[in-house]
């Protein structure tokens, strides 16, 4: 049984791993061939983009290539183009022959002659110079003369040469020449080249002239690419290099491959999103936008964020990556990127989503609660500016003193020449000191316009006692939207108690006053005002479909249910008048953002008493809690707690800060820090874990991150609900996805110093004051006047639109446009009426803009249309007696209907003006612009009543189109500048003669 | 066998891994196929589409005739107030009546009568006839035009004085061209369907006409007598519309067989 011990067996020798290796083998060999084919293959997927591009995109062209050849030969028959190439062959023939005979002369005869002449006269010349520089190196004087004999002997030697004759023959002619007419030979060659070369360009200029305007109409009438260029395009797929398309920055250290797989994207033929089947061979959506940020000095990622490195795979690409933290933005917020170098501004020409967000960032009063940079800047370079009024304060006094001290040790100084240091030492802080005293008081002049400038978002509650009816405001603060939906006020979550004591504070700590009485007005004639003297430029009325106006202010539809008709005479009268506040002195009080429409006291009261009777049947219960002291004491903290004050003036909180966080940067705030509570894993499951799914589920519902928590009510959310559109929503999410902390250096900044800062500056200013609700200043805004049925629908309301300002810089004068901002009645005592256009109904009302909002907006005009400033006016040629009287003929001719439309200042005529009156053209405009404006008013202001076409052309004059007067007809000048001379020096007498005439 | 076994568990899960995660590259061309198939072809962009061609046959071509009738109080519209311009005055001999509402003998004069049901997506050859706006004693005559998109519009000036055209539109071009006294026609062909462009003159703001651009040539404008026409009209069932400017617009349903002429009243009341 021993015996029968087995031993065991030696793994080592006994079994065999054979099969083990060769799986392993195998596998290894697998994985290599494998590593091999990844690298080459799946690690770069664009070679199949390149690959299909390539090919869909030589298909695409092949097929374009005829359609363009045909329109190009569409356009080759055509009369204006045969006529052009019928003359380019007769120019051509016409100089054939001569050109022949040139170039055979020059290139058979003077250029061969010159050549031998040259290589004869270059020998002799070289020997010169090597006796010359032996006469240089020697000491000798006997050698040197030895040598200068050497130098005359070449100089006269006669060389036998054979030149070709220069009439380009070919034939040859043998000369014994000298040295000296080598020379003269060879420079006679070169100046007959240059003379035959100067008469061939002569004599091609007619041709060469009519081939550039033959080509320019081709160009000119051909939509696309010419056939030649297609082809070109077609040989560049043929010799297409697969590879990665990478552009490279190094100083911002970027790397985008983007066009590895968007092939088409700068194509210069427009590919549309399935023209390759395939979307991602589209063209850039918006060339216009790639022409000012060349990709090859921006790159891709840098507007458009993603991994611009990665090229793996779609979504690595794009950075739609849990681990990357700048995604690529979606087509609905793509203008996010335009804001970290465009952060100064509130308008981006082309970037009209994030104009939206910024502009619901201003109007909604984002920034009463939440800091951003350059919103509610005012406040901040008020602070500056009074800082840096101490500042040079101690300055003045350091100065003044050492002044003092300089002076005394000039009295003191033993010598002549020290006192004199001393005194020169005074004399220069003496002077310093008066710049710094006139620096003070241009400090102190912006501190008043800044003062007056800075606003809180909302209306001063410090009048409500005056203003509101008692019983609404608790009703009001509960629900805001609930009385006026879509109000700037937002729905605060507050419990019944906080109603209540907010109530209590605000009535008890407002101002008491006394109001002017007044009686009743015509609420029939209220409403026509209403509706057209400017009201519903910023303002809306109605609910629902029938709502109408402007969404800048309030919503009127039930303001007769709030507030007490006195007030509301005395606002829409002036809104700058106030109840008097012992707390802020006159010339620092805040400037109301509602203007002055400069209406009489029966038209203000027409008005109230119309906007009194907007209200519903609703009433309001007693609220007698309002004036107990315990409930306002609990209140003040209520109105801490959710700050209030940060929009609202309010007594006993002037100097509260903001609640909220600043903005500023917070697309670029770690995703970790936006506080998503116990919405974490649903929004990373539902792939809303971003900046975006953040901001637009708090946006929309700003208490959403709450859910589910367990909390006191004081430590819930505060942040109120604005009840958005999902296209407000969307404005806002861009404009804050955007909102990031640039790691660009300056030069890809858009922060101009030159006047293009001026046009940044003033969009701030026109966006805050709603110029856009009455005027159109960029092509494409849509006024909210404009919306307004009658205007929309009856074209002769549509005459009454308040005026176009797209060109308004290069229509008026600086000067004159700062005074007409400030005082638009151009008038101190007659200011019941529109300054310029006394026809309009629409009245352009005064704002109360500081002196340094009027020179911004007045630059920012200014600038937009490159007009220097200061502004240097035109020199204009008097008139002559002759042109004088034909100007007056002309003027009241019926080719040119101008007294019809203009105001003459005649009552009885002017009851049909529509177009304002020639006696302030002078001051106002620039000649200019009003040359162009008669020969092309429709491309100044689309739609304008003034007729086009009044002028036709007459060689290189304008002249009129109609029946001319007599007197003009001999007239050689040009008529439209012949009339703007005679506007520009007309004045009353003139006017009165000239109605006489008619 | 178990060694085997442990060796096998752990290689081949791993060369899996490997394998797949390498295989997770790009199939965006799969992907976008999967997800547009089915769907029609490529998006159109933004070239309206472009319905059938028809050709009528004269011989099968309905007509379709009537009459607009107006019973009650015509509403009464202020005399055109002519007094800014002499020139214009001088024209007239005396009171010149609003051409709002015009009524003849209980007949109503420019009403604008099409069909505006029932040949969508259909084309027609664009008519060729001559309409002719004039501006006669600084009034627009006719008041109301109509003109298929593409026709020509014949715009003169029989005054001795200067006036300005200017259609307002809202979906063609905008234009504004003066045109004096004598001075050539103003052809214009609008490039758009559109109803009701209003036409001025800014120079005398009393005078207003309205355009009517048709996608088809199948309208008319009611005459002074109350009727109008449409001839040439493919047989089927339709709607034909009544549109005037103060007194709105009026519907029927019609049908007609091929050659055949069917007569409709369209009765408006003050």
């Amino acid at each position: 049984m021993a015996e029968e011990t087995q031993v065991q067996p030696d793994p080592i020798t006994s079994k065999s791993y054979s099969v083990h290796l060769l799986v392993s083998m195998l596998l290894l060999l697998a994985s290599l061939v494998w590593a091999i084919y990844d690298e080459v293959e799946i690690m770069r997927p664009y070679k199949e983009y390149q690959a299909r591009f390539s090919a869909y995109y030589t298909g695409f062209l092949m097929e374009l290539q005829p359609q363009q050849a045909a329109r190009e030969d569409e356009i080759r028959q055509s009369p204006e183009y045969q006529e052009l190439d019928g003359e380019l062959s007769t120019a051509e023939q016409a100089v054939r022959a001569r050109i022949a005979e040139i170039d055979r002369e020059v290139g058979r005869g003077v250029v061969p002659r010159m050549t031998a002449a040259r290589g004869a006269f270059q020998i002799l010349r070289s020997e010169i110079d090597a006796q010359r520089y032996l006469i240089e190196v020697s000491h000798d004087e006997g050698e040197k003369e030895s040598l200068r004999e050497d130098i005359e002997e070449i100089r006269s030697r006669v060389v036998e040469v054979e030149l070709p004759l220069a009439d380009g023959s070919g034939e040859t002619e043998e000369l014994e020449l000298q040295y000296e007419q080598l020379e003269a030979e060879f420079l006679g060659m070169q100046e007959r080249r240059t003379a035959l070369q100067a008469e061939r360009l002569e004599a091609l200029a007619e041709a060469n002239r009519l081939r550039a305007e033959r080509d320019a109409l081709m160009s000119d009438r051909l939509v696309g690419l010419g056939a030649t260029q297609i082809d070109g395009l077609i040989a560049n797929m043929r010799n297409f290099d697969v590879g990665i398309k990478q552009i490279h920055l190094l100083d911002i250290d970027l790397v985008d491959r983007c066009e590895s797989c968007h092939l088409g994207i700068r194509e210069p033929v427009e590919i549309g999103a399935t023209d390759l089947i395939y979307p991602v061979f589209k063209s850039h959506p918006r060339p216009e936008l790639l022409q000012i940020h060349d990709p090859e000095a921006f790159g891709c990622s840098s507007c458009h964020n993603g991994n611009g490195r990665a090229t793996r795979s779609v979504t690595k690409g794009h950075g739609r990556h849990k681990f990357w933290l700048w995604p690529m933005y979606y087509p609905e917020n793509v203008e996010a990127g335009c804001q970290q170098c465009h952060a100064k501004e509130v308008v981006t020409p082309g970037g009209e989503t994030l104009n939206m967000g910024r502009e619901l960032y201003m109007n909604k009063g984002c920034w009463g609660c939440h800091r951003f940079e350059g919103y509610d800047a005012e406040a901040e370079e008020l602070t500056a500016v009074r800082q840096e009024l101490r500042n040079l304060n101690a300055t003045y006094s350091a100065n003044a003193k050492e002044m003092r001290v300089n002076l005394d040790l000039g009295d003191t100084a033993s010598d002549g020449g020290a006192a004199q240091r001393y005194y020169a030492r005074a004399e220069e802080l003496r002077l310093t000191n008066t710049r710094v005293d006139a620096e003070i008081h241009n400090l102190q002049m912006e501190e008043t316009n800044l003062a007056q400038e800075v606003k809180k978002f909302g209306p001063s509650l410090k009048e409500i006692k005056l203003k509101d009816v008692k019983e609404w405001i608790p009703a009001w603060i509960k629900d805001p939207h609930e009385f006026r939906p879509g109000s700037k006020m937002p729905v605060f979550r507050l419990l019944d108690e906080e109603v209540q004591q907010i109530s209590a504070y605000l009535w008890q700590n407002a101002l008491d006053g006394e109001l002017a009485r007044h009686p009743r007005g015509n609420a029939e004639r209220g409403q026509e005002l209403f509706e057209t003297r400017g009201c519903m430029g910023c303002h809306s009325i109605g609910e629902g479909d029938s709502r109408m106006g402007g969404d800048f202010a309030a919503n009127l539809s039930r303001v007769g249910e709030k507030m007490n008709y006195d007030y509301m005479v005395r606002w829409i009268h002036d809104p700058s008048e106030v109840t008097p506040d012992p707390d802020v002195p006159d010339a620092m009080r805040p400037r109301p953002v509602m203007p002055s429409l400069r209406l009489t006291d029966q038209e203000s009261r027409d008005i109230a008493t119309y906007l009194s009777e907007q209200r519903t049947d609703q009433e309001y219960p007693p609220a007698p809690y309002m004036d107990d002291p315990d409930m306002a004491a609990a209140g003040l903290a209520a109105i801490r707690h959710y700050g209030c004050a940060g929009c609202h003036e309010i007594t006993g909180l002037e100097e509260e800060g903001r609640i909220g966080t600043d903005l500023t940067l917070e697309g670029s705030k770690p995703l970790e820090r936006l506080d998503f509570a116990l919405k974490t894993h649903e929004a990373e499951l539902e792939g809303w874990y971003s900046h975006k799914g953040f901001f637009e589920r708090k946006l929309e519902n700003p208490a959403v991150f709450d859910e589910g928590k367990e909390r006191e009510h004081l430590e819930r959310l505060r942040m109120p609900n604005f009840n958005l559109s999902a296209e407000e929503i969307n404005g806002l999410t861009t404009f804050l996805l955007g909102a990031v902390e640039t790691t660009f250096p300056e030069q890809y900044r858009f922060e101009p110093e030159d006047e293009r800062a001026d046009v940044q500056e003033g969009w701030w200013i026109i966006t805050r004051h709603n110029c856009t609700g009455c005027h159109q200043i960029r092509p494409g805004n849509v006024s909210s006047f404009m919306t307004i049925p009658r205007y929309a629908d009856d074209p002769d309301w549509a005459e009454q639109l308040p005026p176009q300002l797209y060109t308004e810089g290069a229509r008026v004068q600086p000067e004159w446009l700062a005074g007409f901002l400030s005082n638009p009645a151009l008038s101190e005592s007659d200011i019941n009426r529109n300054g310029v256009r006394e026809y309009l109904h629409a009245r352009m009302p005064t704002f109360y803009f500081s002196d340094r909002q009027l020179a911004k907006l007045t630059k920012f005009f200014m600038a937009r249309d490159s007009q220097p400033v200061p502004h240097m006016p035109e020199a204009m040629e008097p008139l002559t007696n002759a042109e004088r009287a034909i100007g007056r003929q002309l003027f009241t001719s019926d080719a040119a209907p101008c007294l019809q439309c203009h105001m003459t200042g005649v009552p009885s005529q002017d009851v049909d003006a529509t177009a304002p009156n020639f006696l302030i053209a002078s001051e106002r405009l620039k000649p200019n612009w009003t040359y162009r404006w008669m020969l092309e008013p429709a491309a100044i202001a689309p739609g304008t009543a003034m007729p086009s076409e009044l002028f036709e052309r007459d060689g290189d004059r304008w002249v009129f189109s109609g029946q001319i007067p007599a007197q003009a007809r001999n007239y050689e000048g040009d008529h439209a500048d012949l009339l703007t001379r005679y506007m520009f020096q007309m004045d009353g007498a003139e006017l009165r003669r000239l109605q006489a005439l008619q | 066998m178990s060694n085997r076994r442990v060796l096998a568990a752990a290689f081949v899960p791993a060369f899996l891994l490997a394998m797949a995660f390498a295989c997770g590259g790009d199939d965006y061309f799969d992907e976008y196929d999967a997800r547009t198939r089915g769907q029609s072809g490529g998006q159109s962009g933004d070239a309206a589409p472009v319905g059938e061609m028809v050709t009528v046959d004269p011989a099968t071509a309905a007509t379709v005739t009537g009459m607009i009738t107006f019973s009650g109080d015509v509403p009464r519209f202020p005399p055109v107030n002519m007094s800014a311009e002499p020139d214009c005055i001088q024209l007239h001999g005396g009171r010149v009546p609003s051409d709002r509402v015009v009524v003849n003998d209980g007949k109503l004069q420019h009403v604008m009568v099409w069909v505006s049901k029932g040949l969508e997506g259909k084309r027609f050859p664009v008519r060729t006839d001559m309409v002719n706006l004039d501006q006669d004693g600084c009034i627009y005559k006719p008041h109301v035009v109509a003109v298929q998109m593409g026709q020509p519009l014949n715009i003169t000036n029989s005054d001795p004085t200067t006036h300005n055209v200017h259609p307002l539109p809202r979906e063609n071009r905008e234009w504004n061209k003066s045109q004096t006294s004598g001075a050539p026609a103003i052809d214009y062909a609008f490039p758009r369907a559109e109803m009701k462009i209003a036409v001025k003159c800014n120079i005398h703001p009393w005078m207003q006409a309205y355009i009517h651009v048709m996608e088809h040539p199948y309208f008319a404008v009611s005459a002074a007598d109350g009727t109008f026409e449409i001839g040439n009209l493919p047989p089927g069932s339709y709607t034909l519309q009544a549109v005037h400017e103060q007194l709105g617009e009026q519907e029927v349903q019609i049908t007609v067989g091929a050659s055949e002429s069917t007569e409709v009243t369209f009765a408006y009341t003050g």
